[in-house]
């Protein structure tokens, strides 16, 4: 019914033929009459064109005699034909081939690795896990076991609540979620009968208890080590012994004003390092985790580098396992130089201020401040005094649990 | 004598196949059957053979007469023994009665 080439005429090859002079209507019925099939019959100019397989013009040879028509080939289509005009190009073919081959035959193995959601398990742990088992980069696809590999992840990482691993294409595609016990709560559990001590000396000027017994008051002097809030509740007789101890959570919020002594010395000479005008890239391959080096060694006597993935897209998608990536080797120059007095205290200036940015980060308050910066020789010297103040989080455990008994 | 008699039986017999069991010619008889959608496409199927096809018209032997279509550029989807496909302007599908009229 249609006049759409089947598959068959496609493989087999047909012709578009012309069919000129005699009795063109007389040919047709003879082709019909010996089973030959015709397709897309066109009158053009006065003559037939028409199209017909391969094996029907070998047949057709009686019947042009007999209606006494010529016939002119105009087209050759299909697959023999197609080959037949690329016979020459058989190297082309064959590589065509073998590329085709080695793509079937690269999609039945593992190629590439991703793991997401892992934040205190690294990655490397787990390429190790999975080593463990077996797995690791051209394994084939087919060994890998992935409700085991599940199974074991959890027995292995404690850590891990959930995970899912499963195969995607070539990749082997691992996802994690960890336990997530908020930090405070794991921190009052083990403070469990122990004391809140003193980090240092100073004077206390706020203390506000929830639990635990306070062992110091408002405005007293404390040294270090000393016990601000006791992790244990005494029992009394009622001859004024204790019973029987009670552990408890030293719950309490104790803030200590302290005096800090600041001192540091410096050399006015410093190494300036000044970029050279020379640069040279090399390249590092990583194959199947094996690495290559165009150049192993330091091109330049001092020198920076940088490193920087250059790995074409195409592998990236198609998760070949190969990595290029640049490294830029940049000449340094390397110059020893002194400051003067002005930078010298500028320098100084900066890192009692980088000091005291970092003490305020960890939740330290700063009242006071009374630092000196001086030149002496070739060293510039700061001292001073810093008044914090700042809130006491040191535990240590009673006696009791030291002793390891209990009464 | 004895062939015409027989021709006649056999006519009767169809005829009356036709008439009372509702049998379609084109079965009992293998009459053709042509089946036209819209001025573009025609499927005619049992007819004998091709006495005349050019491209404004195509003249079809059936079994009981011509079958004349007529259009403009007039092209033939497929052809075997059995049916063909005709594509084109189609202009007129006209019967001529008898077998050689």
């Amino acid at each position: 019914m249609s006049s759409v080439i089947g598959v068959s005429e496609f493989l087999f090859g047909y012709l578009r033929i012309c069919i000129k002079g005699g009795s063109a209507e007389r040919f047709l019925n003879v082709c019909a009459g010996r089973g030959i099939r015709l397709w897309n019959l066109e009158r053009t100019e006065g003559n037939l064109c028409l199209n017909l397989s391969l094996s029907a013009f070998d047949r057709l040879h009686p019947i042009i005699r007999k209606t006494k028509v010529k016939v002119v080939i105009l087209e050759k289509n299909g697959l023999p034909f197609f080959l037949n005009r690329f016979q020459k190009r058989w190297v082309f073919f064959l590589g065509a081939l073998l590329a085709v081959s080695a793509w079937l035959i690269s999609t039945r193995f593992l190629w590439s690795m991703e793991f997401s959601g892992n934040v205190k398990i690294t990655s490397d742990q787990m390429k190790r896990f999975l080593e463990e088992h077996g797995i690791c980069l051209m394994v084939p696809l087919g060994r890998i076991q992935v409700t085991e590999l599940e199974l074991a992840l959890y027995d292995k990482f404690e850590d891990v609540t959930w995970n899912s691993i499963r195969i995607l294409g070539t990749s082997l595609i691992v996802e994690v979620k960890e336990r997530d016990v908020p930090q405070r709560q794991t921190e009052m559990r083990s403070h469990l009968g122990m004391n809140l001590i003193s980090s240092g000396d100073g004077v206390i000027t706020e203390m506000i208890v929830r639990g635990g017994v306070p062992k110091v008051r408002l405005g007293d002097e404390v040294k270090r080590d000393q016990i601000l809030v006791e992790g244990r509740v005494p029992v009394m007789n009622e001859d004024g012994t204790v019973r029987e101890w009670i552990l408890t959570e030293p719950d309490a919020d104790v803030w200590v004003e302290r005096k800090l002594q600041y001192e540091d010395c410096e050399s006015l000479y410093y190494l300036e390092m000044l970029p050279g005008r020379r640069k040279k890239d090399a390249y590092r391959f990583s194959i199947l985790g094996n690495e290559y080096f165009t150049e192993k060694k330091n091109i330049f006597y001092q020198e920076s580098i940088l490193e920087t993935e250059v790995t074409p897209k195409l592998l990236q998608i198609l998760r070949i396992p190969i990595r290029i990536r640049k490294i830029t080797h940049g000449e340094v120059n390397v110059t020893l130089r002194k400051r003067n007095e002005d930078e010298a205290k500028e320098q100084s200036l900066k890192k009692i201020l980088k000091f005291l940015t970092t003490l305020e980060e960890k939740g330290v308050q700063i009242i006071e401040k009374d630092v000196k910066i001086g030149i002496e020789g070739d060293f510039s010297l700061t001292y001073g005094v810093i008044i914090i103040r700042e809130k006491e989080a040191f535990f240590q455990k009673t006696e009791d649990e030291l002793d390891g008994t209990q009464r | 004598m004895r062939k015409n008699r027989q021709l006649q039986i056999k006519k009767q017999t169809s005829s009356f196949l036709t008439d009372h069991l509702r049998i379609p010619p084109d079965v009992s008889d293998g009459e053709s059957r042509i089946t036209i959608a819209g001025d573009g496409w025609i499927w005619v199927e049992h007819y004998k053979g091709i006495l005349e096809y050019t491209g404004s018209s195509l003249i079809l032997q059936g079994k009981s007469g011509r079958i004349h279509v007529e259009g403009t550029g007039l092209s033939m989807d497929y052809y075997t023994s059995e049916d063909l496909v005709v594509r084109g302007k189609i202009r007129a599908v006209r019967y001529d009665a008898g077998k050689d009229a």
